[in-house]
C-alpha cells in the first residue's frame, strides 16, 4: 500500500515537472520584434518629407500633419500585442496609431485591426500607445498605421520605436 | 605286392608332390593380387570413410545455409516491419503541426490563395453565425448601433464612407457601409479605424471592385472577435 502510495506520488511529481516544462516552452512560443522609428513610411501627398533623429522619425511641418505605415514582419501564427512609442510635443493634437493585419484575397481586401489609440497631452518624455491582438491570415502583412502632428511652437513630435509580438 | 606295391605308393607320392608344387606355385603366382584385394578393401573402406565425411559435411553445410536462409528471411520480415511501422508513424505524424508545416511549405501560391480565401469566408461565417447566436443586450445593443450611427453619419460626404447599416448584439457589431469612387479602399480602411467609436478588435471585408460592399465586423470593448483556427 505504501509502495503504491510512493509510486504514485512519483508519477504525479514527473506529471507536474512535465507540465512545469510544457508551460514554459508555451510561454516562450512568443516572438517579439522591435524597430526604429526610422522603419515607418510616409504615405499621403501633401508631406511626405519626415525628420530623423537618432532613427526616430518626426513631422518637421509646421502645418501639415505626417501620415505614416509602419511595418513589422510576420513570422509566426499572429499577434498577441504590441506597442508603439511616442514623444509628442503638439499642445493639443495627438500622435495617433492602429494596428493592422492585412491581406488580399479573391478581389477584396481582408484586415484586421485595432481602433486607435492616442498619446496624451504634451511631454518631452516617451509615451507608449499599447495594442492588443489582432487576427492574421498566412499571407497577411503587419503595419501600424499612424499620423503625427504639426509642430507645435518649432518642437517636432515623434515615433521612437514600435513593437510587435507575435504568438505561434 | 611288394616292388609293385612300393613303386605305385612312390608314383602316387610324387604326383601328390607335384599337385602340391603346382597348387603352391599357383598360390605363390596369386600371392600379388591377394594384397591388391586387400586394398581395394580398404579403399573401398575408406571411401566409405571419406563419403560419409561428405555427407556428413554436406549435410552441416545445408543446415548452414539453412540457417542463413531463415535469418534473412527473418530478416527482411524485420526490414518489413520497420517499413510499416515507419509509414504508420508517418501517416499518423500527418494531422500533427510538423506535418501541416510541411503540407504548408509544399502548396503553390494558387493553392495558397485558394486556401486563404476558404478560410476568410470561414471567418465571415464564423462571424455570421456568432451573431445569430447572440441575443441583444438591452444595456448595450442600442447604444452601441446608436454609437456607430452618430460616428459614422458625421463622415457623410466629408471622408467618403457612408454607413448603410449597423445591428448589434451582445459582444459584437456589424456594419455595411459603401465608400465613394474618390477614395481608394485603403484610404476606406484607414478612415474605418479612425471612426471606429471604441477599442474594440475588427475585422473588415473592401470589395475592390464594388465599393458599395463593405463589411465591418466589430467586438464590444474588452471582447474579442471569434477566430477560425488555421
Amino acid at each position: 500500500m505504501r509502495h503504491h502510495r510512493i509510486l504514485a506520488s512519483v508519477k504525479g511529481l514527473l506529471a507536474a515537472v512535465g507540465l512545469m516544462i510544457i508551460g514554459v516552452s508555451q510561454a516562450h512560443a512568443v516572438d517579439g520584434k522591435e524597430y526604429a522609428g526610422s522603419a515607418c513610411v510616409p504615405y499621403g501627398t501633401n508631406n511626405r518629407y519626415p525628420s530623423y533623429n537618432f532613427s526616430a522619425i518626426g513631422n518637421p511641418s509646421a502645418t501639415q500633419w505626417l501620415y505614416l505605415d509602419c511595418p513589422a514582419v510576420h513570422d509566426a501564427r499572429s499577434i498577441s500585442s504590441g506597442w508603439v512609442r511616442v514623444m509628442d510635443l503638439h499642445y493639443y493634437s495627438d500622435v495617433t496609431c492602429s494596428l493592422n493585419s492585412i491581406y488580399f484575397s479573391g478581389g477584396a481586401t481582408w484586415g484586421w485591426g485595432t481602433p486607435e489609440r492616442s498619446s496624451v497631452g504634451s511631454s518631452a518624455n516617451t509615451q507608449q500607445l499599447a495594442f492588443g491582438g489582432v487576427g492574421a491570415s498566412d499571407i497577411a502583412h503587419y503595419y501600424y498605421s499612424c499620423r503625427i502632428p504639426p509642430t507645435f511652437n518649432g518642437n517636432l513630435s515623434y515615433i521612437t520605436s514600435y513593437q510587435v509580438i507575435e504568438n505561434d | 605286392m611288394n616292388q609293385q606295391t612300393k613303386k605305385i605308393a612312390l608314383l602316387g607320392l610324387s604326383f601328390s608332390l607335384i599337385l602340391i608344387g603346382i597348387g603352391l606355385s599357383t598360390q605363390w603366382q596369386q600371392t600379388p593380387a591377394t594384397p591388391s584385394h586387400q586394398t581395394v578393401a580398404s579403399t573401398s573402406t575408406s571411401v566409405t570413410h571419406q563419403d560419409q565425411a561428405t555427407t556428413e559435411a554436406m549435410a552441416a553445410l545445408k543446415t548452414q545455409i539453412d540457417r542463413m536462409e531463415s535469418d534473412r528471411r527473418a530478416a527482411e520480415r524485420r526490414t518489413a516491419a520497420m517499413e510499416r511501422e515507419l509509414a504508420l508513424l508517418h501517416s499518423q505524424s500527418s494531422p500533427t503541426d510538423q506535418s501541416q508545416e510541411s503540407t504548408e511549405s509544399f502548396l503553390s501560391p494558387e493553392e495558397e490563395l485558394r486556401r486563404t480565401e476558404a478560410q476568410s469566408w470561414a471567418q465571415v461565417e464564423l462571424l455570421e453565425g456568432a451573431i445569430h447566436a447572440e441575443t441583444a443586450d438591452p444595456q448595450w445593443t442600442t447604444l452601441a448601433e446608436a454609437t456607430l450611427k452618430e460616428a459614422f453619419l458625421n463622415t457623410q460626404g466629408e471622408d467618403g464612407l457612408q454607413l448603410l447599416e449597423a445591428s448589434c448584439r451582445t459582444t459584437l457589431c456589424r456594419m455595411k457601409l459603401s465608400r465613394d469612387e474618390s477614395i481608394s479602399p485603403g484610404e476606406s480602411f484607414r478612415q474605418l479605424t479612425h471612426r471606429t467609436p471604441w477599442q474594440g478588435q475588427s475585422f473588415v471585408r473592401i470589395d475592390l471592385e464594388n465599393s458599395a460592399d463593405i463589411v465591418v465586423y466589430l467586438s464590444r470593448e474588452g471582447y474579442s472577435l471569434p477566430q477560425v483556427t488555421q
